[in-house]
C-alpha cells in the first residue's frame, strides 16, 4: 500500500501544480477537480471516510462546478506577473503553513484524549457514529454556527449580486443522463442521511449530493426556470438555520439545557434536525450555483 | 430559558426572519437589538450579583462539549455590542433601506455574542467565520466599485487570518487533546504549544488589523456605508482583540514573548496610524486610520499587562475597547451625516461659509475628546488606568509612547474639529443649520454615552473585577 499512497500523494501535487500553472482556465479547473478527488481518496486512506465523502461532494464536486461556471465569466487575468512583494508574501505564508503542518505530523505526539471521551459518552448520544454524535450532539453548537456561516455566505452573495446568466441546456445527451442521475441522487442523499446515524454520512454530504442532482436536472433543460423557484429555494435555504435555532430553544424548554435533547429521543431529534439541514444545504448550494436573482 | 441561550440565539433567529421578510426587516432588526440590549443588561446584573455564570451546552461539559462562560469581561463586551448595536440599528432603520443590511448585521451580532460567551477555541473560530463573512457583506453593501474591491481585500485578508487561527487550533488540539479554554494554560508549558498560540495570535493580528498587518483595513472601513463602517470599526475588529485578551488572561504568565511582541506592534500601530491620519485627505479615511492607531493602543495595553493574574492592567485594555467602540461608532455615524450634508468628505472642504455646524459636528467633537482621552470621558478612564498601572510597574518608556500617541491623536482629530466648529467671521450671517436627522440622534447618543461612561465608569470596572470562575 506504500506504493499506492506515494502515487496518490505525487498525483495530488501534480494536479495542484497543473491547476496553478495551466494556461487554459477550463484545464486549470479540471485539474482542480482531479486534485479534489485525489484528496478525497487520501482521506479515505487516512481512515477518515466522513471527511473523504465531504471532500468529494463539496470540495471537488460543487466547488468544481462553481469554478467551471465562473471560469468563462471572469475576464482573462492580465499577463502581468505578480508584484514581487505579493509573490514573496504568498510564498512565505505557504511555506510557513506547510512547514507547520509537516512538523505537526512528523514530530508532535497527538494527545488522544478526546476520542476516549466520545466513546464513553456515545451510548447516551442517540447515534452510533461518533462523528455524528460529535457534530449533532456533543458539539451541536458548532454545527449550528456552521449553518449560520452558510446563511452569511448566502446573504453576502445576495448583497454582491453577481451576474448569473440563464443556464443553457447542455445538449441532447444531458436529458437521459439527468433521468438516471436525479433519482439516484435523491436515493443516495436519503441513504447517506439515514446512514449518518451509524456509519459515515450525514447532512452535509447528503445535501451536497442532492444539490448535484438538481444541477444536473437544470443543465438537462427539462425544467424551465419558474418565477417563484428562486424565492422558494431561498426560503428552503434559510429554513435550516431557523429550524436549528428553534430546535435548540425547544430542547431547552423541554430539558432545561440548550440543545439538550430529551432522554431517549436523541436519535429522533438528530434525524429531524439533519433532515432540515440536508434540504437547506442542498438549496443553499444550488442557489450559490444558479445565483440568488436572475439577471440578463 | 436562560439569558445566555437567548442572547446567542435571538440574533440568529432575527437574521432568519429579516432575510425571510425583507419589508419588515428594519422593524424586526430594531426590536431584536432592543431585546438584545435588555438581555445583556440583565446578564450583567446577574454577574454583578452572583459572579460568573457558566452553562454547559446540551449538558455536555468541557472538554467533551462546549461551555458558555459569562464572566465580567464577556459581560462588558456584550454591553459594548448592545449599545453600539442600538445606535446603529436606529440609524439604519431611519436611513434609506439597503436590502441585505439586516440579515448581515443580525448574523454579526449573533456571532459576536457567541464569541464573547464561548469558552471553546474551535467554537470561537466558527463564530469568527460568521463574523468575517458578514463583515465582507457589510463592506460590499455600499455597492460602489471601491467598496467591492475593499470587500474582496477584506475577504482575502480574513481568509489568511482564519487559516492561521485554524492551524493554531489544530496544532493545540494535537498537543493538548482538547480545544476548550483550559487548553491555553497547558499550551504555555511546551514549545510546541507556544508555537500553536503564536499561530493563533498571528491570525488574530490579521483579523484585528493590527500594524503591520492592517493594510486591508483603512480601505474597507472607509469605503463602506456609514452604518456598516461603524459596525466594522467599533465591533468587528474587537472580536479578535477580545480573543487576544482572553488568551492572555487564560495563559497566565506563560505567554511573555507573545505579549512583548504585541506591545511593540501596538506601539508601532499607534504611531503609524496616527501619522497616516495626519496626512489623510478624506474624513472617512482619517477616521479609519485613527482606528489603526487605537487598535495599536489597545494591543499595547494587552501586551504590557504582564501576568494578568497579578496586575489589573488588563482591565485598562477592556475599558479602552469599550470606549473606543462607543467613540468610533459615534464618529463614523457623524461622518456619514457630515458627508451627507456636504455632499463630500474632503477635510479641506469642511470649512463652510453657508452651513453652520450641526449636531453631527458636535457628536464628532465629543467622540474626538473621548478618543484623545480627556476627562471626563470613557477614553480618559481607560488611559488613566493604563498609565497608573504602568507607573506602578515601572514602564516609563511605554508611558512616553502612549503620551506621544495621544498628542498625535489630538493633532489629527483637531484637523477636523477645528474646521467643523469654527464660528465667527468665517460663517456668513445667513448661514443655515443642517436639519436634524435620526443619524444625528444615533451619533450624538453614542458620543454622549462615551461621555457618561467616563462618569459612570464604576459600573464596568466592578464588572471587570468580578472574579473569574
Amino acid at each position: 500500500m506504500m506504493l499506492f499512497d506515494s502515487v496518490i500523494a505525487a498525483a495530488c501535487l501534480g494536479a495542484a501544480a497543473m491547476a496553478l500553472f495551466a494556461r487554459d482556465r477550463i484545464a486549470a479547473v479540471a485539474a482542480f477537480l482531479v486534485m479534489g478527488l485525489l484528496v478525497a481518496l487520501s482521506w479515505l486512506r487516512l481512515g477518515a471516510p466522513d471527511v473523504a465523502l465531504a471532500e468529494a461532494a463539496i470540495g471537488a464536486g460543487l466547488t468544481g462546478a462553481l469554478l467551471l461556471r465562473s471560469a468563462r465569466r471572469v475576464p482573462k487575468a492580465s499577463a502581468k506577473a505578480l508584484p514581487p512583494a505579493q509573490w514573496l508574501g504568498a510564498a512565505l505564508l505557504s511555506l510557513a503553513v506547510s512547514g507547520a503542518i509537516l512538523w505537526t505530523a512528523l514530530i508532535v505526539e497527538t494527545a488522544a484524549i478526546y476520542p476516549a471521551l466520545v466513546n464513553e459518552a456515545l451510548p447516551e448520544s442517540g447515534v452510533e457514529n461518533p462523528v455524528t454524535a460529535v457534530l449533532l450532539n456533543f458539539r451541536a453548537w458548532d454545527t449550528l454556527l456552521e449553518i449560520a456561516v452558510l446563511f452569511a455566505a448566502l446573504a453576502v452573495i445576495a448583497v454582491v449580486k453577481p451576474v448569473h446568466p440563464r443556464i443553457a441546456p447542455l445538449g441532447p445527451m444531458m436529458l437521459p443522463f439527468a433521468r438516471v442521475v436525479l433519482p439516484l441522487t435523491i436515493f443516495l442523499a436519503g441513504h447517506l442521511l439515514w446512514q449518518g446515524g451509524h456509519a459515515p454520512g450525514g447532512a452535509f454530504q447528503a445535501g451536497a449530493i442532492l444539490a448535484g442532482g438538481a444541477i444536473a436536472l437544470g443543465l438537462s433543460g427539462m425544467v424551465r426556470p419558474i418565477r417563484w423557484g428562486r424565492a422558494a429555494l431561498a426560503g428552503l435555504a434559510i429554513l435550516g438555520l431557523g429550524a436549528f435555532v428553534v430546535a435548540a430553544l425547544a430542547a431547552e424548554l423541554l430539558t432545561g439545557a440548550l440543545l439538550g435533547y430529551p432522554a431517549g429521543a436523541a436519535k429522533a431529534w438528530i434525524l429531524a434536525i439533519e433532515s432540515a439541514l440536508t434540504l437547506s444545504i442542498a438549496a443553499t448550494l444550488l442557489l450559490l450555483f444558479i445565483g440568488p436573482a436572475e439577471r440578463h | 430559558m436562560s439569558d445566555i441561550s437567548l442572547i446567542v440565539l435571538l440574533p440568529l433567529l432575527a437574521a432568519v426572519l429579516t432575510a425571510a421578510l425583507p419589508r419588515q426587516a428594519a422593524a424586526i432588526g430594531t426590536l431584536a437589538t432592543g431585546l438584545n440590549a435588555f438581555l445583556a443588561a440583565n446578564l450583567g446584573r446577574q454577574i454583578l450579583h452572583s459572579g460568573t455564570v457558566t452553562e454547559a451546552i446540551g449538558d455536555w461539559t468541557a472538554p467533551l462539549g462546549i461551555t458558555f462562560d459569562a464572566n465580567g469581561l464577556a459581560s462588558v463586551m456584550l454591553a459594548m455590542a448592545a449599545i453600539v448595536g442600538l445606535a446603529v440599528s436606529l440609524q439604519a432603520a431611519a436611513g434609506p433601506a439597503r436590502a441585505g443590511f439586516w440579515p448581515l448585521w443580525m448574523a454579526t451580532l449573533g456571532a459576536l455574542n457567541g464569541l464573547f460567551l464561548s469558552s471553546d477555541l474551535f467554537n470561537i473560530y466558527v463564530a469568527f467565520e460568521i463574523l468575517g463573512l458578514a463583515a465582507v457583506g457589510l463592506t460590499a453593501l455600499a455597492g460602489t466599485r471601491a467598496s467591492l474591491r475593499a470587500a474582496f481585500d477584506y475577504l482575502t485578508a480574513g481568509l489568511v487570518g482564519s487559516l492561521l487561527v485554524l492551524l493554531g487550533i489544530a496544532l493545540s488540539y494535537s498537543v493538548t487533546g482538547r480545544v476548550d479554554m483550559e487548553a491555553v494554560a497547558m499550551l504555555t508549558q511546551s514549545d510546541t504549544g507556544r508555537i500553536a498560540l503564536a499561530l493563533i495570535a498571528a491570525g488574530l493580528v490579521v483579523k484585528a488589523a493590527l500594524f503591520p498587518l492592517h493594510f486591508w483595513m483603512p480601505g474597507a472601513h472607509s469605503s463602506a456605508a456609514p452604518a456598516a463602517s461603524a459596525l466594522l470599526s467599533a465591533l468587528v475588529v474587537k472580536g479578535a482583540l477580545y480573543l487576544v485578551l482572553r488568551l492572555s488572561l487564560e495563559g497566565g504568565a506563560g505567554t511573555e514573548f507573545l505579549r512583548n511582541t504585541l506591545a511593540v506592534l501596538g506601539a508601532g500601530g499607534m504611531l503609524w496610524g496616527a501619522w497616516n491620519a495626519l496626512r489623510a485627505e478624506r474624513l472617512k479615511l482619517l477616521v479609519a486610520h485613527s482606528t489603526v492607531a487605537q487598535i495599536g493602543l489597545i494591543a499595547l495595553a494587552i501586551g504590557v499587562a504582564g501576568n494578568p493574574l497579578e496586575t489589573g492592567l488588563w482591565q485598562a485594555a477592556a475599558l479602552l475597547m469599550l470606549s473606543h467602540a462607543l467613540a468610533k461608532a459615534a464618529m463614523f455615524l457623524a461622518v456619514g451625516r457630515i458627508a451627507e450634508a456636504l455632499g463630500h468628505d474632503r477635510i479641506s472642504g469642511l470649512n463652510r461659509e453657508e452651513l453652520r455646524p450641526g449636531p453631527a459636528e458636535f457628536a464628532f467633537a465629543i467622540a474626538a475628546i473621548s478618543l484623545v482621552g480627556l476627562p471626563p470621558t470613557a477614553g480618559f478612564i481607560g488611559k488613566w488606568f493604563l498609565i497608573e498601572g504602568l507607573i506602578d510597574k515601572g514602564g516609563i518608556h511605554w508611558i512616553a509612547l502612549i503620551l506621544l500617541g495621544t498628542a498625535l491623536s489630538a493633532a489629527y482629530l483637531s484637523r477636523v474639529v477645528s474646521r467643523c466648529l469654527r464660528g465667527g467671521p468665517h460663517v456668513s450671517a445667513t448661514a443655515r443649520r443642517p436639519p436634524w436627522r435620526t443619524g444625528d440622534v444615533a451619533a450624538l447618543g453614542l458620543a454622549t454615552g462615551a461621555l457618561l461612561l467616563g462618569l459612570a465608569a464604576a459600573l464596568p470596572i466592578s464588572l471587570l473585577e468580578t472574579p473569574f470562575a
